[in-house]
């Protein structure tokens, strides 16, 4: 028994010697892991305090705060000092319902009142006509680099000019597209703007070089620009997550390149290219500033879809040529244009958590996605 | 290279020319000198002559990097995937065709010249929509004319039994061999003059193995073959003819049996006594 | 390419011949790759076209900026800002020097002006935290007011009345008798009188209502949570200032003993101090006066440049303005009306401004100058010579290190001058070269002024800047260490759960970023620079709630992500044998690290770096709301404290200006030129990431 106790006492000839090696490399551990988790804790620390100021917004204001326009928050007080706080329509409704009431005090707090409907809608059909373009022209283009490019110079200038594009601010994208979307691209139409470079077609119609106006297809496509790079790069990954052994399949059957793609390669490509349309809406819900000068308005009683006038083109051309509201830029409107006071915080707090709600939802589907099927496509 | 890399027009039906009938040793594919180079400049195939017959297993055996993988690739131009490679010297006929002529629809060759590869590689589709693929794409829609093709191809290619309850499920839930066996079925479905095979057994165990030799003899009956291998015992178990490559020169090329016994040149019998490679 | 055209095969048709229609040559096929590759140059397409309408839209600013430059030097307005560069930074000095005094002076009545601050915030914090109290009994007590006024009124209207009706009958005496008791005391009155007896008593009540909920607030924690920095309450001081704060209602007059003995304690010892520091103050004076005769100088000269201004900006006008209104007369029917407007259009002057002439009192002034300003510097010297050199506060100590150096830029600017103004020619051209470079390294972006508008890139761009570095300061070793730590240390299951989260962190909306900044970071971080202890920190306590240090810390939490990704990507490159090698020779993993996998891959994570450079200098959202958005340099001066300045940047100025600006203006090209640069600069950024890169992948 003794013998054993001892025994163990003898030092393995592995043990550790440099105790000052082990004590250093865990503080540099510890360091770094400290470091990344204070940045998940900023995280969490901004969702916590946007989802603990936002939700109880929604859950008083209810029902109304999605189906109701941004309006003016009517505050006023009543003879017997209990103070309403109502939206302009609903104060109107109120004031004829109690016309014995006297109002001792009213103030308004614009973009406060009502709900968010019109911004979310705008956001929506911005973000809608944004993907289908750039997914139709990054697709083609991810095809292209993927499938028929070779090498050579010019391959070397598009994938350099999809990197810088990759690169470029997007508010420098809002000037473009103010430049040529909202200025200078083409539409048909009978009344041509003054100085507008234009081609005469029939009976006083012309292709005129007059811009597409504040509006959202000019946001859409401003966007679409802007997301293009993210969406080419995306698609690519998928492509090429497809084996070798399909195109060779196919092409050894007798298929032609265009059959080999459409039916050996894009079919399967089909989940990267859904998770790179998710995240391009992710990028391009939450951007503001490609959309302040070429779409987006602060305020607008009716919906997009309402107020058009004319045969199925008017109405569509219509609906695609207004401006809209949009969530990023109401907030900003309602963040930093408008004096802030205790009565705009609601609406601050409100739309941004639905925003974030939102745009977080489709983050982590395309993330949850991504890895879903990396996991699981393993040809 | 790049005018007549991809293919052109749809094309119309499966019409396979019938073969002549007890034309045994008619000359299927030449080659004529035929040097290749990938990079466009340094030949990896260093003029290379050979005849290969109707209704024979003719085995390319080598060490590796040989270039008897990029002389089959060569024969359905599966080389044309890569932008610079391209025939430096000679011709290749096939069918009595040159299948370099800029007149020539690689997708018409290459549905008479199939191919098999070394990693089976089903489409993740099910098993019939696997077989009836070149089918489709040749714009066979008639449901009959696909089930008709796809049982045949399944029967040749000895899979029918195993897998004829089950056509809808996916190919990639088969076993490695029969995965393969499934990709020769989908070659022979479009009824090819000429199949090639790039080492079709090398991801196989010994049982699928035997089973695709099987029915690499099976097959020879209707189909002109031309099999890449490393193994030595492979090509003299399946192989009418064997051609031995080494460092991109044809060294090489007589009946099986001879060849194996009573090589002429003495980097084959090097070779095939296992003193290099 | 095939060599060998078919020899034997040239007569047999060839078995697999192509089929299908060919048009200009080109196949099906060849239709499908060209149409995906149009779409794949699409790509260069854009780059193209950006820099095309940025340049279309910015295409008149140059020749506009020189345009405007030399309207300002035709109109002697440049000569009129070179003495008034002087007479500014002179200002500049008396300020620092004039605060550096009330520093002394206050100095010694210090703690009374804080208790009075203190004494204010408090009764602010009760006022306020009562809510409804203290208003409902501010309405209770101007309802009296307001009865009591209507109680005069009738009061006086029955006492007109009364006069009125004894007028009448001055015959009945008895009537006299008997009315004149009555006549004040009628219905309305007493209505009155009642209701301002019953509103005495709700006041009353109110009051009391007020006192209890005041005087339980005055016992919270919170209540007395004071800015004023080192000033701690003694419980008696406390007592004091609670009994003070209750003394104020609203219809309080005077003050509460307590606090104007406070006050009379302060204004007494400042009294004195001031008496201490007449020396100090006579100095201030005198240094202030000196300048009096070159203002006295430039004020004419300046009112004569502006009005030369108004010529040269109406004769940039002019010919348009002829020219529309000849358009409109011919539109016109009535011939009346038709006479008139041309009779107006030749009234245009669209002839150039005598510019000689009405220069030439510009140059006359010179000599005058050339007395004028050695005088100036000479006197403000001496009176700069006299500051005392010990002073008791830091404060004071501070300001008048800034004082002397801010004089030591007013005598360079006099130097300067010297010869500037006599070199100075009204005539001489501005070059494109020259617009270009005033709009790159001009220190002011002075719009909608009545002076001069000036587009200068250096305040936006020192701000973009500024915020950028300090945001990549600290978001590096974050981004860095957490790709480190993932991709190297980390065990899977953390590796498998911190990845995706801080992918979503990029996801997230700047705007959300830039709002949180507004509502939440900015209030903190200013309470935060509040702290006494923390006041040795540069730049603490911060002025202003929204700065370049909110705005770089939230920009900072946006770069974190991009840069995690990408250098994780190039720590993930590093092969696996490099690792092994190292392990092998019995390295432990975290030397392993950071001597063989860290240095391998370290241009990677330079490009990283350089990548989040380009996201944050050209992020907008955030910096325009958080950034303050103040258009100036920041403050130098200041050293690191410079990060709590506000400041503007390019990004945000195009956004916030950009919608109120009408389309084809000298701005609008303005704000369009800034994009170009902010476009330029992302390329540059992007370009050196991409060799960085190219780099690596060498190794």
């Amino acid at each position: 028994m003794h013998d054993v106790a001892t025994d163990t006492a003898i030092k393995n000839a592995f043990a550790t010697v440099s105790f000052k090696q082990k004590r250093k490399d865990a503080a540099v551990r510890w360091t770094m892991r400290i470091a990344t988790y204070f940045i998940l804790a900023c995280a969490f620390f901004v969702f916590i305090d946007i989802i603990s100021k936002g939700a109880p917004v929604i859950l008083d204001r209810g029902l109304d705060f999605f189906t109701k326009n941004p309006e003016t928050l009517m505050v006023f007080e009543t003879a017997d000092g209990t103070e309403h706080q109502l939206g302009y329509s609903d104060f109107v409704v109120w004031k004829d319902n109690n016309p014995d009431q006297e109002i001792v005090e009213q103030h308004g707090y614009t973009y406060c009142g009502g709900g968010i409907l019109g911004p979310v809608v705008g956001t929506a059909f911005l973000t809608i006509i944004c993907i289908v373009v750039a997914l139709f022209i990054g697709l083609t283009s991810a095809i292209y680099l993927n499938e028929y490019s070779g090498k050579g110079k010019f391959m070397d200038m598009i994938r350099l000019a999809i990197l810088n594009l990759a690169g470029v601010p997007s508010i420098v994208f809002g000037l473009f597209g103010l430049g040529l979307f909202c200025l200078a691209a083409p539409v048909i139409t009978n009344e041509i703007k003054e100085g507008a470079w234009h081609i005469p077609l029939l009976s006083g119609y012309a292709i005129s070089f007059q811009g597409w106006g504040t509006s959202m297809i000019a946001g859409g496509f401003t966007l679409a620009v802007m997301i293009l790079p993210v969406i080419i790069t995306a698609c690519e990954e998928s492509l090429k997550a497809i084996p070798m052994g399909f195109r060779e399949a196919s092409l050894a059957l007798g298929a032609t390149k265009w059959q080999t793609i459409r039916k050996a390669v894009l079919p399967y490509a089909f989940p990267g290219m859904l998770t790179a349309s998710i995240l391009g809406i992710t990028r391009v819900a939450g951007e503001t500033a490609p959309i302040m000068f070429t779409a987006a308005m602060a305020s607008k009683a009716t919906l997009p879809w309402q107020g058009l006038e004319g045969n199925v083109f008017e109405r569509f051309f219509g609906f695609l040529s207004q401006s809209v509201q949009a969530l990023p830029y109401h907030i900003y409107t309602v963040a930093a244009r408008i004096p802030q006071s205790e009565y705009t915080k609601p609406m601050q707090y409100g739309s941004v958590f639905v925003f974030m709600v939102i745009v977080m939802a489709f983050a982590a589907m395309s993330i949850f996605m991504r890895i879903h099927y990396r996991k699981k496509l393993k040809w | 290279m790049s005018a007549i890399s991809a293919g052109t027009e749809k094309t119309v039906g499966s019409q396979k020319t019938e073969k002549p009938e007890g034309a045994k040793k008619s000359l299927v594919i030449e080659t004529n000198e035929v040097s290749f180079a990938y990079d466009g400049k340094k030949d990896v195939l260093k003029k290379i002559s050979m005849q290969i017959f109707a209704q024979e297993v003719t085995a390319f055996i080598g060490p590796s990097g040989c270039g008897k993988s990029t002389l089959l690739r060569n024969f359905n131009r599966m080389n044309d995937l890569i932008p610079t490679a391209k025939i430096t010297n000679g011709h290749i006929s096939i069918l009595g065709s040159d299948i370099f002529d800029p007149m020539v629809d690689v997708i018409e060759l290459r549905k008479k010249v199939g191919m098999v590869f070394q990693k089976y590689n089903p489409f993740p589709k099910s098993i019939y929509e696997n077989v009836a693929y070149g089918l489709r794409i040749a714009g066979e829609n008639r449901k009959s004319v696909i089930d008709q093709a796809v049982e045949e191809s399944l029967q040749l290619s000895g899979l029918w039994e195993e897998v004829k309850d089950r056509l809808d499920a996916s190919g990639m839930g088969l076993s490695g061999g029969q995965q393969q066996r499934l990709c020769i079925a989908r070659t022979i479905a479009v009824r090819p003059e000429i199949i090639l095979m790039d080492e079709p057994c090398s991801a196989l165990d010994p049982i699928s193995t035997a089973k695709v030799e099987d029915l690499i003899t099976q097959l020879k009956e209707k189909f002109t073959i031309v099999i890449v291998t490393h193994n030595m015992q492979q090509a003299t178990r399946v192989s009418d003819r064997t051609a031995f490559f080494y460092l991109g020169s044809l060294i090489e090329m007589d009946d099986t049996t001879k060849l194996f016994t009573n090589p002429t040149q003495k980097e084959t019998e090097d070779y095939i006594s296992g003193r290099f490679g | 390419m095939a060599t060998t055209t078919g020899n034997d095969t040239s007569k047999v048709p060839n078995a697999f011949k192509r089929k299908g229609i060919r048009v200009f040559g080109l196949g099906k096929a060849e239709f499908i790759k060209y149409f995906f590759g149009g779409n794949a140059s699409l790509a260069i397409v854009v780059l193209i076209l950006i820099c095309v309408f940025l340049m279309i839209e910015a295409a008149g600013f140059l020749p506009g900026n020189r345009r405007g430059l030399e309207d300002y030097r035709k109109s002697g307005q440049e000569f009129v800002d070179f003495i008034r560069d002087e007479i500014n930074q002179h200002t500049a000095t008396t300020t620092k020097l004039s605060i550096a005094y009330y520093a002394e002076v206050n100095e010694t009545s210090r703690h009374e002006d804080q208790l009075v601050g203190a004494f204010i915030q408090v009764r602010n914090a009760v006022q306020n935290d009562s809510g409804k109290v203290y208003e409902g009994l501010e309405q209770v007590i101007d309802r009296v007011d307001e009865l009591k006024d209507d109680l005069e009124e009738a009061r006086e209207e029955a006492a007109e009345a009364a006069e009125a009706a004894s007028a009448n009958a001055p015959a009945d005496p008895n009537a006299v008798a008997a009315n004149s008791p009555a006549a004040p005391e009628s219905d309305e009155i007493k209505e009155l009188e009642r209701k301002i007896a019953a509103a005495e008593a709700s006041v009353k009540e109110e009051r009391k209502h007020y006192l209890t909920v005041a005087e339980a607030l005055l016992k919270e924690e919170s209540t007395w949570d004071l800015e004023q920095a080192g000033l701690h309450l003694g419980e008696e001081e406390k007592g004091k200032i609670s009994e003070a704060v209750l003394f104020y209602l609203p219809d309080t007059e005077g003050d509460h003993p307590y606090i104007s003995e406070l006050k009379k304690i302060s204004s007494d010892k400042k009294k004195v101090a001031a008496e201490e520091h007449a020396d100090f103050k006579a100095v201030v004076d005198e240094f202030r006066a000196a300048v009096q005769p070159m203002r006295d100088f430039v004020s004419p000269l300046k009112d004569k440049a502006e009005e030369n201004r108004a010529l040269a900006t109406s004769f940039l006008t002019a010919g348009a303005r002829r020219e529309a209104l000849l358009a409109s007369a011919k539109r016109v029917e009535d011939e009346a009306k038709k006479q008139d407007i041309l009779a107006q259009a030749e009234e245009v002057n669209i002839k150039e401004p005598p510019y000689d002439k009405l220069t030439e009192i510009f140059y006359a002034s010179i000599p005058q100058y050339h007395e004028l300003s050695p005088a100036f510097l000479a006197a403000s010297e001496a009176a700069m010579a006299k500051v005392p050199e010990k002073v008791s506060t830091d404060s004071a100590r501070e300001n008048l290190g800034m004082a002397k150096s801010e004089f030591k830029d007013l005598k360079k600017i006099g130097k300067k001058n010297d010869k500037r103004v006599d070199n100075w020619r009204h005539d001489r051209p501005v070059s494109m070269i020259g617009a270009f470079f005033s709009f790159l390294t001009g220190k002011d972006w002075v719009t909608n002024s009545s002076w001069h508008d000036s587009y200068g890139l250096l305040p936006l761009f020192t701000g973009s800047l500024l915020i950028s570095l300090i945001a990549l300061i600290v978001a590096i070793p974050f981004a860095v260490g957490a790709a480190v730590y993932v991709n190297q240390v980390a065990p899977f299951k953390e590796q498998s759960f911190i990845k995706p989260t801080i992918e979503f962190i990029e996801a997230i909306p700047s705007i959300v970023l830039g709002f949180f900044g507004i509502l939440v970071l900015g209030t903190a971080l200013r309470e935060l620079s509040q702290v006494p202890y923390l006041s040795w920190v540069p730049g603490f306590p911060m002025s202003e709630r929204l700065n370049i240090l909110t705005a770089g810390l939230l920009l900072a939490f946006m770069a974190v992500p991009t840069i995690f990704t990408l250098a994780e990507d190039a720590l993930n490159n590093v092969p696996a044998t490099f690792t092994e090698n190292s392990l092998a020779l019995g390295a432990s993993k975290i030397q392993t690290v950071f001597r063989v996998v860290v240095p391998t891959a370290v241009s990677g994570i330079m490009a990283a770096v350089l990548l989040g450079f380009g996201r944050v200098i050209g992020e907008t959202m955030v910096v325009l709301l958080v950034a303050g958005n103040k258009i100036q340099i920041p403050d130098f001066s200041k050293g690191i404290g410079v990060v709590t300045e506000p400041a503007h940047t390019m990004t945000g100025i195009i956004a916030q200006e950009l919608g109120e600006v009408s389309q084809g203006t000298i701005h609008w090209q303005a704000l369009f030129m800034v994009g170009m640069v902010l476009f330029a600069i992302s390329l540059i950024i992007n370009f050196s990431a991409q060799q960085v890169l190219r780099r690596f992948q060498k190794i």
